[in-house]
């Protein structure tokens, strides 16, 4: 199944740190269009513990088209890494578009400083 | 502080601030009534139509006024070196992003009234406050102290771009 920029999304295999804990945290998709052949995604991290820093883009339930259904969550914007379709577990929600902008603006102005 | 640009001034005084909001135009009750009417409206005489057009045409009057001045301010952004002023302003740009938003997510729940013109320039006001509130937002803070306190998040991120790159098969 495709995805879209914009789609919150969980992983497949929640990740395992070297503890032995797992790992499994919200992801939004924010490029625009599949890495063609390898169908790889680049995403950002998406936290329910609030750090309200230079990094932090805070969510609501309105900036998406359903209810996160969780209280103050926010996105690390310089958490940003990539992973292929087959690593996508399930289509969690999808934020709308003016407030997806506005997180990748962010993005691109203080974590990449592209002009 | 002044912001200069053909021949145009802007000047930040006390108690102004960063604030768009700048004086009482019944913008929160326009909105308000407008958002409730688009909800029951045909069960609402109509002789009322007349009355909430010109709401809806004050509304965009209102809005237009509003991205003058939201422009303005983020030309002003640029002269804010001052890392007290830009604290200081931050908590009002928040503010008004917080307060602003409330008034989109009213106006997208009854489709901005159908009318293209409120859509376009209320969207564009978000995403002007949205930048504004970023750039104080980015002066205000210090890179965070307590790094560490992402520290699974960032091996998480880390692991996964590793895998996702061991399983890529390049043609």
């Amino acid at each position: 199944m495709p995805y879209s920029q914009g789609d919150l999304i969980l992983l497949k295999n929640p990740v395992k740190l070297p503890g032995g804990a797992e790992l499994k945290h919200p992801v939004l998709i924010i490029n625009s269009k599949r890495g063609g052949y390898e169908q790889y995604y680049t995403g950002v991290m998406m936290t329910g513990t609030p750090k309200n820093d230079r990094y932090s883009f805070k969510c609501e339930n309105q900036m998406f088209t359903s209810p996160l259904g969780k209280e103050s969550c926010e996105f690390r914007t310089y958490l940003i890494f990539g992973f292929n379709e087959d690593d996508i577990s399930v289509l969690k929600n999808t934020m709308k578009k003016p407030h997806l902008i506005a997180l990748i603006n962010q993005i691109k102005d203080y974590i990449f400083n592209i002009d | 502080m002044t912001y200069n640009h053909y021949n145009l001034q802007m000047t930040i005084t006390h108690p102004y601030h960063l604030d768009p909001f700048y004086s009482n135009r019944l913008f929160s009750f326009k909105v308000i009534f407008l958002n409730t009417t688009s909800r029951f409206w045909k069960y609402i005489s109509l002789n009322l139509n007349s009355f909430r057009v010109g709401i809806i045409s004050g509304l965009y009057k209102d809005l237009g006024k509003m991205f003058l001045m939201v422009e303005g301010l983020k030309g002003i952004l640029n002269s804010i070196e001052d890392l007290s002023m830009a604290k200081e302003e931050y908590i009002y740009a928040e503010k008004a992003l917080i307060k602003f938003r409330k008034y989109y997510y009213l106006l997208e729940d009854v489709d901005f009234l159908n009318h293209e013109g409120i859509k376009d320039i209320s969207s564009k006001i978000l995403l002007d406050l949205y930048e504004i509130e970023s750039k104080l937002k980015f002066l205000s803070f210090d890179n965070p102290k307590d790094i560490d306190c992402d520290k699974e998040l960032r091996q998480a991120a880390s692991l996964i771009s590793i895998n996702t790159m061991n399983n890529l098969h390049a043609i």
